[in-house]
């Protein structure tokens, strides 16, 4: 189980998400507006984020892109979620450090793929961090 | 002013205990579905040349594209997103002929 936070300012995808993260056992807070968002996720830390790209208050770039200078969060996995269909969007989130993008309408058999392995991905990365620190 | 976050799950907790969730959420995208097929169909080309409304036609696929593929609404959803990006580019002298090609794809799916 993974505590998972929720971006999202669409109240209907945001439950509908949330339950699909809940059913695969995950553990899922929502926000829903930009400014509360960087502020949760400093104050709970979560494992992974899910962050929708347009939000009121802020945009999910922006709230990427100071995670990923904040000294202790910033290898955070984010999966970028947005309505946007432009190839530039995806460039730009991806550049700023989203780990993944996915485009909505999302599938929610991929959407928990995609997260599993995020999750699975960071977990390798603590392990052989572990091995390192110990080795050296 | 910011907005309050979702009760699903209160800022602080993890442990979000949805009350109703499949039928209450099946009944809010129904009427989200209702609401903007009968918007688009009502949509005329007058309409088209009202900047207000037509940003209302777009809020209003944006929000349905976003969920429709949760709800077994793939192809409906695709097709109120990708009518979106279209409107959103196409000059307005342009819009009307796309509204109409819209609706002819949703009258296809049956959805009105």
């Amino acid at each position: 189980m993974a505590r998972v936070l929720l971006v999202e300012d669409d109240e209907l995808l945001a439950e509908m998400l949330a339950n699909v993260l809940m059913d695969a056992g995950h553990a899922v807070g929502v926000i829903a507006n930009g400014e509360d968002a960087l502020r949760s996720i400093v104050a709970r830390q979560p494992d992974l984020v899910v962050l929708d790209g347009h939000l009121p208050g802020m945009h999910g770039v922006n709230i990427l892109e100071q995670l990923r200078l904040h000294p202790e969060l910033w290898r955070m996995p984010v999966l970028m979620l947005t309505a946007s269909t432009g190839r530039l969007d995806e460039q730009i989130a991806l550049h700023a450090g989203a780990n993944a993008y996915l485009r909505k309408p999302c599938d929610p058999d991929y959407l928990l793929f995609r997260v599993d392995d995020m999750l699975a991905f960071r977990s390798q990365l603590d392990d052989s961090r572990r091995v390192e620190r110990r080795v050296f | 002013m910011s907005q309050p976050s979702h009760n699903l799950a209160s800022p602080g907790s993890w442990a979000p205990a949805p009350a109703a969730p499949g039928s209450n959420l099946v009944a809010r995208f129904e009427e989200r579905r209702r609401d903007t097929m009968q918007l688009l169909e009502a949509f005329s080309a007058a309409d088209c040349h009202d900047e207000a409304r037509f940003a209302e036609l777009l809020h209003r696929l944006h929000k349905f594209a976003g969920v429709a593929g949760l709800f077994g609404e793939r192809v409906l959803g695709e097709l109120a997103a990708r009518a979106e990006l279209e409107l959103r580019e196409a000059a307005p002298a342009e819009r009307a002929e796309r509204v109409m090609a819209l609706k002819s794809a949703v009258r296809v799916q049956g959805a009105v």
